[in-house]
């Protein structure tokens, strides 16, 4: 019963195996809905049946077997069992219904069962050919067959959900960044060889820490590898490489990928300790030879390696794909060689032998063919077996030095799962001196056993493959296959002489002291980022206007909407605490202006209906949040705005707001000026006036500000929006004109001898309309009849018409404003499009709107133009035509193409 | 259009004689469209047209009695496939073709080889469509 139930699984060893049968009676009446069965202890855990007898919401009968501790089990606390349930008669054992199933059990996942055990109401009555029920007179025996396995690895049945590589081994793995292929197991592999990793950390790289410096980058990735918790990502490597990392798979294979990054490093390691660390690591010496058979005469060439690529078609084992690779090759015959005098055509061998293996030996198998009967690249699947341990003597030439062992000893592999077009890389690699071989699966460091790294990737057939059954479906491949796609395609073996030489330990004193003063400072960085963005919620962005911004303004309401530090005119942002109060507020913006805190005073800034925004009130409630204001007087969304008063002090040092009452209460007033002759418009400050004043009582204030003469006249205009600008007039109070907190009065001088001819705009209505519609247009030259012409924009206003354009442009050109004519640009080829008619009724918004913008889309520019000089006045133009004359000078077959009108 | 004269003597430095003995002529599609005289109005110039000028050839400003001028024009092939510059000629009474040819090609400025494959044809100027009569040397 056991056996068929729980088979032995291979290559798992028992630790322990039991049994125990749960006698249960009074089926019907003596059960509750959930019911647990008896503890018993197998391999040192406790165990109970957890039963359903009416089933776990389903009409099954549901049993699982669960860990029997009293509360939840120890810390990390795990069995891999493989357990079987038998439910039977108790009169009659052959009427039973069995199940089986092997599960990791830990704190998590405390049971695992069947739900469907079996069919509630079949159980009691006999089934088919029976003479009894499976469960008759209340009565059954449940029996559990639990058998404890080994794991040596310790993740055997591992759903790796929570799994922690550096917790289980001490080593953390690198990131998946898709497209990264072998170069994880690579360096995971490099890192492991101890003695690269210290020649990697003595590179000097304090001088150049940048990421295009490879070594740097290097030394940061295994700096991390060393040092972090969890997986490292090797993206600033690969962009060290000045490639796209795509990119590098597509052109090298692992082999040239490790020679580039070795020769980039040697360079670097050039003149400083570690210089030669690699060669002495990594370089070997063969011999390629021919030498006579019959005479004495040899010519041989020996060269460096870094690695040996060995064929892995037709070759059984690593010891056959060296043979193959130091066979000799007979030149005999017709293939004689010629040795040259005086030796003349000679038979010979001809091979390469080796003449010394370096310390950290890298084989490349070629599991990449090129199969010319598909005319593509494929992979080798067939089975290549290599040791743990070889000896390389064989293969060294009769004359190299055999006084130290050359026995290796295998220290990595790495793996291929898949085909040529896609697959898996991962590397199991040892990197103690004894010990456990690890699995490199990308984020993922697990425990690997001796079957794991050597058997699993050899390559071949399945080992216990059922007679005639279809072979296994391949990971990463279509198609079944009898063969393995996972195999090895590098190995690293490590000369057991030298092992201390290559695996001694790496201290954290060998670091170089930069690069993790670099990287703890990255960090910190990091962490203060974190940090900022969780308390970004306590903070709160003020805009804050106030006469020195509206001062720098040259436009419409007080100041630039957004606000940035290289524009003057816009808010200055402050970023404060939301738990700041007002008064710490304007402490804070006294001591930046030298005043004190009595002097200072904001005032809300809301947005009109008409779009502006302008100052309401001042904040009285000092003593309130910041936070609490802006909940209270704020738009939701909108940024938070504030106006920034400041007032002097009188004698005995009390701020010197102006007094409200209620009848009369001062107002708050902007003042802009208009110089009509310099065409600006620029913000002055604020004033307050009385509500019941007339509005020309202001003229003498402005005359103060501007400090102009007692009689200079001025004229008044109140901006209320950006398109409406309205004289104001002089005899009506304010409010009667509607003045109220914040509104902007627009002054003007009058100039009674003002040649206005001169001037686009005479007074600040046309001004402001002007500021609305205006517009930059650029303009290039038509070119015609050789004559240059300069590119040049002007800020227009989109009101002009065809005459007042013209007159801009001659301004600037200094042209006559009659003899030019303008060309629309097209959108397409950039060229000359139509003629702009000359219409008196068409402003330049017109003029430049596309006639054909009915089709969706503008054929020409909107915002250029081309010009061009006309000989006479366009008037005169317009009568005339453009004819274009070929003369013929002789006969028909000579043409000269001349324009004339 | 007397402007344009005026213009071109200008343009290409002639003197009045010159001047005087210049042609303007429209060309569409290949064949003399129409010539326009002196007192022509420049606004009722065709606009989608090649208008040419030359000198008047010699020969026609001394025309003998029953001399004939007619419009010339290249073809490929069929009369329906015109090309090039076309112009006019004037046709000598009683002239044998082979000298016919001979001033062509002095008023053309086609000589040599590439006289050589020139066939010459007379097309009626109703009816493009009939096969037009190759000339021979001889024929007059």
């Amino acid at each position: 019963m056991r056996d068929n139930l729980i088979p032995d699984l291979p290559d798992l060893e028992i630790e322990e195996e039991g049994s125990h049968t749960w006698n249960i009676e009074n089926w019907r009446t003596g059960l509750s809905h959930k019911e647990h069965g008896p503890i018993f202890n197998v391999g040192g855990h406790p165990w109970r049946v957890l039963l359903f007898p009416k089933g776990n919401q389903v009409e099954h009968i549901s049993i699982y077997l669960e860990h029997g501790f009293e509360k939840t089990p120890s810390e990390g606390w795990y069995a891999c069992i493989q357990f079987g349930l038998v439910l039977w008669n108790p009169e009659d054992p052959s009427i039973h219904s069995t199940h089986s199933a092997q599960h990791r059990f830990n704190a998590k996942e405390s049971d695992w069962g069947f739900t469907r055990f079996c069919e509630n109401r079949r159980s009691f009555i006999p089934s088919e050919g029976k003479e009894r029920p499976l469960i008759e007179n209340d009565k059954a025996n449940l029996t559990a067959y639990v058998k404890v396995l080994k794991d040596p690895t310790g993740v055997l049945w591992h759903n790796f959900e929570g799994y922690d590589s550096k917790r289980e081994t001490g080593m953390v793995g690198l990131k998946n960044q898709g497209a990264t292929c072998y170069l994880n197991s690579l360096l995971q592999s490099l890192y492991f060889t101890n003695a690269f990793r210290k020649a990697t950390y003595q590179i000097p790289t304090e001088s150049e820490q940048s990421k295009t410096n490879s070594a740097w980058t290097l030394q940061r990735l295994f700096y991390a590898l060393q040092t972090n918790k969890a997986a490292v990502s090797t993206n600033e490597l690969t962009s060290s490489f000045g490639w796209d990392s795509r990119q590098i798979f597509e052109q090298q294979d692992v082999q040239e990928l490790s020679r580039i990054l070795m020769e980039r490093l040697e360079e670097r390691m050039k003149g400083t300790v570690a210089e030669n660390a690699l060669p002495r690591l990594f370089v070997g010496k063969s011999k390629t030879y021919i030498s006579c058979i019959n005479v004495d005469f040899e010519s041989s060439r020996i060269e460096d390696f870094w690695d040996i690529q060995l064929n892995v078609r037709g070759n059984k084992n690593l010891h056959e794909s060296f043979m193959d690779y130091i066979q000799v090759e007979t030149l005999e015959g017709e293939n004689k060689y010629d040795a040259g005098e005086p030796y003349k055509l000679q038979d010979a061998k001809k091979g390469v032998i080796f003449e010394s293996f370096p310390p950290v030996l890298h084989l490349q198998l070629k599991r990449f063919e090129y199969d010319i009967n598909r005319d593509a690249m494929m992979k080798v699947n067939d089975r290549h077996e290599f040791p743990d341990e070889f000896d390389a003597s064989p293969y060294l030439s009769s004359d190299a030095d055999r006084s130290e062992p050359w026995i290796y000893q295998l220290h990595g592999v790495l793996v291929h799962s898949g085909d040529f077009n896609a697959g898996h890389y991962y590397a199991f690699l040892k990197p103690e001196k004894e010990g456990w071989f690890y699995k490199f699966d990308d984020d993922r460091v697990t425990k690997a056993t001796q079957r794991e790294t050597l058997e699993d990737n050899y390559g071949g057939e399945y080992p216990n493959l059922v007679n005639g059954s279809l072979g296994q479906r391949q990971p990463y491949m279509r198609g079944y296959s009898t063969k393995r796609s996972m195999n090895a395609y590098m190995l690293v073996y490590i000369r057991k002489s030298r092992l201390d030489e290559v695996l001694f330990p790496v201290q954290e004193s060998d670091m170089p002291e930069h690069i993790e003063g670099r990287i703890l400072e990255e960090r910190q960085e990091q962490e203060r980022r974190r940090k900022e963005r969780d308390e970004a919620h306590l903070y709160l962005n003020v805009h804050l206007v106030s006469d020195a911004t509206f001062q720098h303004h040259r436009g419409f309401d007080l100041g630039v909407k957004e606000s940035s530090p290289d524009e003057p005119a816009s808010p200055k942002q402050y970023r404060i605490k939301r738990a700041m109060t007002v008064r710490e507020f304007s402490t804070q913006i006294a001591e930046e202006l030298q005043l004190l805190p009595e002097q200072v005073r904001f005032w809300l800034m809301v947005n009109r209906q008409n779009k502006t925004t302008r100052p309401d009130q001042p904040i009285k409630e000092v003593h309130m949040t910041v936070e609490e204001v802006t909940t209270r007087y704020s738009a939701k969304n909108a940024a938070f705005r504030l106006w920034l008063e400041t007032c002097e002090l009188t004698e005995d040092g009390r701020p010197t707001w102006p007094e409200s009452s209620p009848n009369n209460a001062p107002l708050l007033v902007f003042l802009k000026h208009f110089d009509v002759k310099a065409q600006t418009l620029c913000g002055i400050g604020h004033i307050y006036v009385k509500k019941q004043a007339k509005v020309n009582e202001i003229v003498p204030q402005i005359q103060e500000v501007m400090k102009w003469d007692k009689n200079t006249n001025v004229v008044l205009f109140e901006e209320i929006k950006d398109n409406m600008i309205e004289q104001m007039k002089p005899k009506q109070t304010f409010h009667q004109s509607e003045i109220q907190d914040g509104d902007i009065v627009c002054f003007q001088e009058v100039i009674p001898d003002l040649d206005l001819t001169l001037i686009p705009y005479h007074d600040a209505k046309q001004y402001y309309d002007y500021l609305l519609n205006r517009t930059t247009i650029k303009f290039f030259p038509k070119v015609q009849r050789d004559v240059e012409g300069e590119i040049f924009s002007l800020v227009l206003s989109k009101k002009m018409n065809y005459e007042q354009l013209c007159a801009e442009v001659g301004r600037h050109l200094q042209v006559e404003p009659t003899h030019l004519r303008f060309s629309t640009v097209s959108v397409q080829s950039g060229k000359p499009k139509q003629v702009v008619k000359r219409n008196l009724n068409h402003n330049l918004s017109q003029m430049l709107l596309s006639q054909y913008s009915n089709y969706g889309f503008n054929a020409h520019h909107t915002d250029s133009l081309y010009y061009e000089v006309l000989d006479m006045s366009l008037s005169e133009f317009e009568t005339k035509k453009a004819l274009k004359i070929t003369w013929l000078s002789d006969g028909i077959s000579k043409e000269v193409i001349l324009f004339a009108c | 259009m007397s402007d344009v004269f005026s213009g071109l003597q200008k343009k290409l430095n002639l003197d009045d004689e010159a001047s005087r003995h210049i042609r303007i002529y429209e060309a569409h599609n290949g064949k003399i469209y129409r010539e326009l005289p002196v007192d022509f109005n420049v606004a009722s110039v065709n606009e989608f047209v090649t208008t040419y000028a030359e000198r008047i050839p010699d020969e026609e400003l001394n025309a003998a009695e029953g001399d004939q001028e007619i419009s010339c024009f290249h073809f490929d092939k069929e009369p329906t496939k015109p090309h090039g510059v076309p112009f006019k000629f004037l046709l000598k009474q009683g002239e044998e073709f082979k000298d016919t040819r001979e001033r062509l090609s002095k008023r053309t400025g086609i000589r040599g080889k590439l006289l050589e494959k020139l066939k010459f044809a007379v097309v009626p100027r109703s009816n493009l469509y009939v096969k037009p009569r190759y000339l021979e040397d001889g024929m007059c």
